[in-house]
């Protein structure tokens, strides 16, 4: 009877909502997307304790936790989570507001199994809903309708997908990028060595800074194929403005699409800025793909194509949705995982010296060029990156909207249903991970590396679902495979010429928004690998 | 219901492929696929393959040398429910298959860092599984036959 009246009253606010925005969002049309077989009458399904009787506060009681004074008041997410994990244990129900669906948090690494195991090849999770808005309804005239992978669900959502998989995500392809992006890291490098002073070798500008424009200048070649110059002393007019933007649409967008807010019903002021800065990246984005495509249309003969033409040659309006997409995805979070990863190293001195034995190999001459061959056996780099990101992955969950009805920790939880998977409360538990306070790079190898530096696959879980810094399935974040990328490139560059020491006394901050990002005092200390006794 | 919506999966995911490979527009991706099936009838190109199901029934079918095994599932509409759900972009394990020891250890290529980060989420893992996506088909498989591991799946008999 309760999952009844929750979900007549849910469609009551459907309707409001499709009276607002023209029917765009993904609220509506995910309900068509749900499995259509009947109520489960299996056994598994019937002995399992029915929703309603899940633990969690009701809509007024959730509201009162916000108030001044209320036990949620004031905090961010990650304290919200913890906090309500510790009133109502390890699975609880979140009533949905404004037309949102129930969300189930899950602390339980079996549910998380189940639940991407159930999602099929169309699997549903609502992102930011201002996109779409933006796309669909303000601004028809240059997305043609498409309101990206972020916001779309279903046939929409795989239309897209299916386009960009092959350019995004098959690994070689997206190799091919190594020697610019090899380029970027050695001009990043550059950079640094003219802002570190040599007596002290302390950096003479902010390190977080300096890292997203790296970022920046990354993922603009990636993605608009237009080197934005911001790591040299003229850095393109246009491009400077474009960080600022997007440094705001980042703010903005916590503000309108994770915390509640009445804009689907009202559009308040702030609300219109957000949306002047929507426009002000589209006309900046727009233009440097035209010029991208006069560039291409006079060079015709190269034989492989980059990420923008490829993207180009399926659909200009997908093109142009992902270039935006890659820009505004590809920048913080980067750049945030990037600094957790150094961070870590940077405090683990005998494991630095260990990966910098390995890049010593991959790198004997440090002005030589990264290749495909060269950079195809890294195991102990890619081990760091996990290790670093198993400690702080910089999006602390995982959500999905189930599709079909699931048992989760023992309750029914119906189709439709939010489910927020907290994969990083568990990948700092000592429960999977032995020692979880501690960077054991050794857990990720799948094989010894040498004598003393042996792999330690006993020192993780057995349920690999609990570490998904990426998510799994078919809605893996598109950009991984750039990000990964990236990442390697610059880590190999920068622990290649730099031994690299954490300076402040207190550990690494972080300030909980769209996702993880460090702040306070990130200082950290360069000094040259060449002329310095490496200690073995 | 099972069965209309495997029927429309495998459609779709014919269809899928046939972007993937060609991104061209679909009507001409179809022309040259039945162009390449064509070449593909040439005796000397054809591998046969057989997908042994959890249940033990055997689906016997074929493909042409450089398919992949998941290709071969596509292409011939399969009936394996779920099967490549990421389009072998190595992000998901359900093309997750089964080789007889002997066979494994004759695949030329050794699995990278990508497929088996992908090897240790999938269910019923064994020490001779590989991805379907990941297995190119060479003329000295004719003969091939791989097991599907079962799929959990919380609601099996809906």
């Amino acid at each position: 009877m309760k999952t009844v009246r929750r979900q007549s009253a849910a469609h009551q606010l459907f309707n409001a909502r499709d009276l607002s925005l023209g029917g765009t969002l993904g609220q509506q049309t995910h309900l068509e997307l749900l499995d259509k077989s009947p109520t489960r009458t299996d056994e598994r399904w019937q002995q399992a304790m029915s929703y309603g009787e899940l633990p969690g506060p009701n809509g007024w009681r959730m509201l009162s936790y916000f108030l001044p004074g209320g036990k949620l008041h004031n905090t961010n997410l990650i304290q919200m989570n913890r906090r309500l994990r510790e009133m109502y244990g390890d699975i609880y129900r979140l009533p949905g507001l404004m037309g949102k669906p129930d969300v189930v948090f899950t602390y339980n690494p079996e549910d998380f199994e189940l639940t991407y195991r159930n999602e099929g090849v169309w699997p549903i999770r609502i992102g930011l809903e201002s996109f779409s808005y933006y796309r669909k309804v303000k601004r028809p005239d240059v997305f043609g309708g498409i309101g990206g992978l972020v916001s779309e669900q279903g046939k929409d959502w795989a239309d897209i997908r299916n386009k960009v998989n092959p350019v995004l995500m098959k690994v070689q392809n997206v190799r091919q990028n190594l020697p610019q992006l090899d380029q970027i890291a050695k001009q990043f490098i550059d950079k640094l060595e003219s802002q570190r002073d040599p007596e002290t070798h302390l950096l003479q500008a902010d390190f977080h800074d300096q890292l997203k424009n790296w970022a920046f200048e990354s993922i603009s070649f990636v993605a608009l194929n237009t080197r934005m110059g911001l790591l040299s002393d003229q850095p393109d007019p246009n491009a400077a403005r474009l960080a600022k933007h997007m440094s705001d649409f980042f703010n903005y967008s916590f503000q309108y699409d994770v915390q509640p807010s009445i804009w689907p019903y009202y559009k308040t002021r702030g609300f219109n800025r957000f949306l002047k800065t929507y426009d002000d990246i589209t006309e900046i984005t727009t233009n440097y793909i035209e010029e991208a495509i006069q560039r291409f249309e006079i060079d015709d003969g190269r034989k492989n194509k980059c990420v923008l033409e490829q993207l180009l040659g399926l659909n200009k309006q997908v093109a142009v949705v992902m270039a935006m997409d890659m820009l505004m995805a590809g920048i913080d979070t980067t750049s945030s995982a990037f600094v957790t990863i150094l961070y870590h190293l940077a405090c683990n001195p005998s494991k630095q010296s260990q990966l910098r034995r390995e890049l010593l190999h991959i790198l004997p001459d440090s002005k030589g060029s990264l290749t495909d061959e060269s950079t195809k056996n890294m195991p102990y780099l890619r081990a760091c990156i996990k290790e670093g990101l198993r400690i702080t992955s910089i999006t602390p969950g995982n959500f999905r909207i189930t599709t079909k009805d699931l048992v989760l920790s023992g309750y029914q939880v119906p189709r439709g249903t939010g489910v927020l998977m907290g994969v990083m409360e568990l990948s700092n538990s000592d429960e999977y991970f032995a020692q979880s306070a501690d960077f054991i790079p050794e857990r990720w190898l799948k094989a010894d590396i040498a004598g003393d530096v042996l792999a330690c696959p006993e020192a993780r879980t057995r349920n690999p679902f609990v570490y998904l810094p990426f998510g799994f399935g078919p809605r893996t974040c598109i950009g991984k495979r750039i990000a990964e990328l990236e990442i390697e490139t610059l880590l190999v560059r920068l622990l290649r010429r730099y031994h690299v020491n954490w300076l402040p006394n207190a550990p690494l901050q972080y300030e909980s928004t769209i996702i993880l990002s460090p702040c306070g005092d990130i200082r950290f200390k360069f000094l040259p690998v060449e002329g310095v006794r490496e200690s073995l | 219901m099972l069965v209309i919506n495997t029927c429309r999966n495998t459609a779709r995911l014919a269809l899928r492929s046939a972007w993937l490979r060609n991104n061209v527009p679909i009507s001409s991706a179809i022309a040259s696929r039945t162009f390449s099936l064509g070449l593909a009838l040439k005796q000397q190109d054809v591998v046969n393959v057989t997908f042994v199901r959890a249940n033990g029934t055997k689906i016997k079918t074929s493909g042409k040398v450089g398919d992949s095994l998941l290709d071969v599932v596509v292409n011939n509409s399969v009936d394996l429910d779920g099967f490549g759900a990421c389009e072998g972009t190595l992000t998901c394990s359900t093309c997750h298959l089964i080789f007889k020891t002997n066979d494994f250890e004759k695949l030329p290529d050794k699995p990278g860092d990508e497929e088996l980060d992908m090897l240790d989420l999938a269910y019923e893992l064994t020490d001779t599984s590989r991805l379907g996506c990941q297995i190119t088909l060479s003329k000295d498989m004719d003969g091939l036959e791989v097991h599907v591991p079962s799929t959990i799946n919380d609601a099996r008999s809906a």
